[in-house]
């Protein structure tokens, strides 16, 4: 729960108790009635909200209105009613959108995961059209937790609907940087790097990429981002040329293999030589389709198979045994598809 | 205290779950009071799959749909909300396990749920604008239950959810954003609804809901995050839903669920030794049910709705398993 407690709105002078709002009748909801949904709410809140429903019921657009709802979205941030009336009354009564965006501000910094105050702030960007803060703002917040969803999704909307992107892939280099199992961070990096470019064509750019995933997966090889994010970077190539595979992956695969250390042994490293051993095979299957007597092709494939079936094993036994059901699931296929090669 | 043997209390989470909201911490409870009509579902399906339904005045509840459903149709979360796509398949769903459907103004709903369709295909969750996936999935689960279907233009629904499929097979609430388990179970349910499981990289899927398993049996709804007795829920349901259900360990998994449940107090907490709440007791017995751990006791979950799988049948409605 947030940090927005009760101790956050002061009421000094009750509601009740003020002048300017005698000519209201609180609405107060209809508690006894219903054992199910019966709740017990504080002093503070029962008020605020009885004056708000019938504020609501009225439909009145005045200043106390307004103020209202300040302290019912701070007792509430959750409460989306409270800051959709609010944003009628701001268009209503004109009031100061920067002011808002310096509330909106504050309440986001003590509710950062909460879905309704982000997409008030949205609605006041785009009232106001200007993003200049919003990329430090999410900084800000993301630097208290970087895998704020709420806060990533926010950013998203920011860099795609004023064209924001200048500086988004240093920002991800610095977040790879300091945390290198920061999911958001290389989901992120895709984002960029498939709305900045038509990744069907971008040979350079991709290998880039693979430079960048190699020398993080060396710094920290059992992280399933890097990994994920480097298959996704192959299949693309591959897309653009089959014969593309980029064969330093496969060098960087094979040292690591060879070393025969446990640290070494990450199950993405083993799952992804694996999985470019079927690539292979299936490859080599359909060339054996139209020259059957391949001897040196048979060859391969059982070279390939026997490895992969050997990784597979040791995945569902020692290193990932709480898996062992898929990685014994890979290896039936293995068997099925390439069985008779092996014997 | 936890309970680290593997007995189930369940007169405890009844007892648990029929008293929430007499006895519980009056700060979280008044906080949750926009959510109030999902808390019912909860409750309702969690009795439900207790065969304790008879512990609620069915006709309070009733009423209490009937008090939320709104003039557009919709339905709010309590008195003095303006309704919202989340609590309106909620209250679709309690009246279905219910059966009073005639109770309510199903015409109006669908009118409701249908106009929230944006030209895109997405959803919003209200007359806001506010889109997620989490919206598509309610707008099809409901109006599947309510055999309307074909009120809406589902090519384009299912070209938008398709749209949010990450590079790492699972999907996010918007198109670029970071796949996240809660959002997989809606796609993946949204997708089963409507016959369309064929557009997912199964294989790629699986695996990445596997890996949601960590060493204490838990799920993680993403990658380095914390397990989490709803997660378990998601992550399975998804795995169920295409066919991949033994690529975790079950046995930790259940191991783990049960390490959740207060002892005292009853109910269940996120993770061991937290406060217990109706939102992780739901799911944390739906999860029970689905890896059949005490069949006896609990009743087949269906794991697109998360519903008893006998009200599923009873309105005929079939989602796709792989």
């Amino acid at each position: 729960m947030s940090d927005s407690s009760d101790e956050s709105v002061d009421l000094d002078v009750s509601y009740s108790q003020r002048p300017e709002w005698s000519d209201i009748t609180p609405i107060t909801q209809d508690e006894e009635s219903n054992q199910i949904c019966r709740i017990a709410y504080t002093e503070n809140f029962k008020e605020v909200f009885g004056y708000f429903r019938a504020i609501l019921k009225i439909s009145e657009k005045s200043e106390r209105a307004f103020d209202l709802t300040k302290d019912a979205a701070l007792l509430n941030p959750a409460n989306y009613t409270v800051w959709y009336y609010r944003r009628i009354l701001l268009k209503e009564l004109n009031k100061d959108l920067h002011q808002e965006l310096e509330f909106i501000t504050k309440v986001i910094r003590s509710n950062p995961k909460n879905y309704q105050v982000w997409q008030h702030r949205r609605c006041i960007i785009e009232l106001l059209q200007e993003p200049d803060k919003e990329l430090n703002f999410t900084e800000e917040i993301l630097k208290r937790d970087s895998k704020n969803y709420h806060a990533w999704q926010y950013r998203q909307w920011v860099i795609k609907t004023f064209a924001l992107w200048d500086n988004e892939l240093d920002y991800v280099n610095d977040l790879i940087t300091v945390d290198v199992r920061n999911n958001s961070a290389w989901n992120q990096r895709y984002f960029y790097l498939s709305n900045k470019y038509d990744l069907t064509q971008e040979n350079e750019i991709l290998n880039r990429e693979i430079d960048f995933c190699l020398e993080k997966i060396n710094f920290c090889i059992d992280n399933e981002s890097s990994w994920n994010y480097l298959r996704a970077v192959i299949d693309h190539l591959i897309k653009i040329n089959e014969n593309n595979y980029p064969q330093k992956v496969l060098e960087f695969c094979n040292i690591k293999l060879s070393t025969g250390r446990d640290d070494d042994m990450s199950p993405f490293l083993l799952s992804f030589k694996i999985d470019f051993n079927w690539f292979r095979s299936k490859e080599m299957l359909k060339k054996l389709e139209s020259n059957n007597d391949d001897v040196c092709l048979k060859q391969n494939i059982r070279t390939y198979a026997n490895e992969s079936l050997d990784y597979l094993t040791k995945l569902a036994i020692k290193y990932d045994t709480i898996r062992a059901n898929y990685w014994n699931y890979l290896a039936s296929n293995w068997k099925q598809e390439f069985g008779q090669y092996t014997q | 205290m936890q309970s680290n043997q593997k007995e189930l209390l369940i007169q405890k989470h009844v007892d648990f779950i029929v008293n929430y909201g007499k006895t519980h911490d009056q700060y979280e409870y008044e906080m949750s009071d926009y959510l109030r009509m999902s808390g019912l579902y909860w409750s309702v399906t969690f009795l439900d799959l207790v065969k304790s339904l008879d512990k609620l005045n069915k006709s309070e509840i009733v009423d209490y749909l009937k008090r939320n459903q709104h003039e557009n149709g919709g339905f709010s979360p309590c008195d003095g909300h303006d309704p919202h796509l989340l609590y309106s398949l909620s209250a679709v769903q309690i009246a279905i396990t219910y059966n009073v459907l005639n109770e309510i103004n199903s015409e109006k709903l669908i009118e409701y749920i249908s106009n929230l369709q944006q030209e895109d295909g997405s959803f919003s969750g209200d007359c806001w604008g506010e889109i997620d996936t989490r919206f598509s999935f309610c707008a099809v689960a409901a109006l599947s239950l309510l055999n309307a279907l074909d009120r809406i233009n589902i090519e384009k629904a299912v070209t938008f959810v398709l749209s949010c499929m990450n590079f790492d097979g699972g999907f996010g609430c918007l198109p670029g954003t970071e796949s996240h388990a809660g959002q997989i179970y809606c796609c993946v349910g949204f997708l089963s609804i409507l016959n369309r499981l064929h557009m997912i990289n199964v294989d790629l899927l699986g695996w990445w809901l596997a890996e949601r398993q960590l060493p204490s049996g838990g799920l993680n709804g993403r990658p380095e995050k914390l397990q989490d007795v709803c997660y378990s829920w998601w992550v399975i349901s998804s795995l169920k839903i295409i066919g991949k259900l033994e690529w975790i360990n079950i046995e930790k998994l259940r191991e783990y669920i049960i390490s959740c449940q207060d002892d005292e107090t009853g109910g269940f907490s996120d993770r061991p030794g937290n406060m217990p709440d109706p939102f992780h007791t739901l799911f944390a017995f739906a999860g029970l049910s689905l890896i059949k751990a005490f069949p006896d006791a609990l009743k087949e979950v269906n794991p697109v709705f998360c519903m008893p799988q006998y009200v599923i049948d009873r309105v005929k409605v079939k989602p796709q398993l792989l």
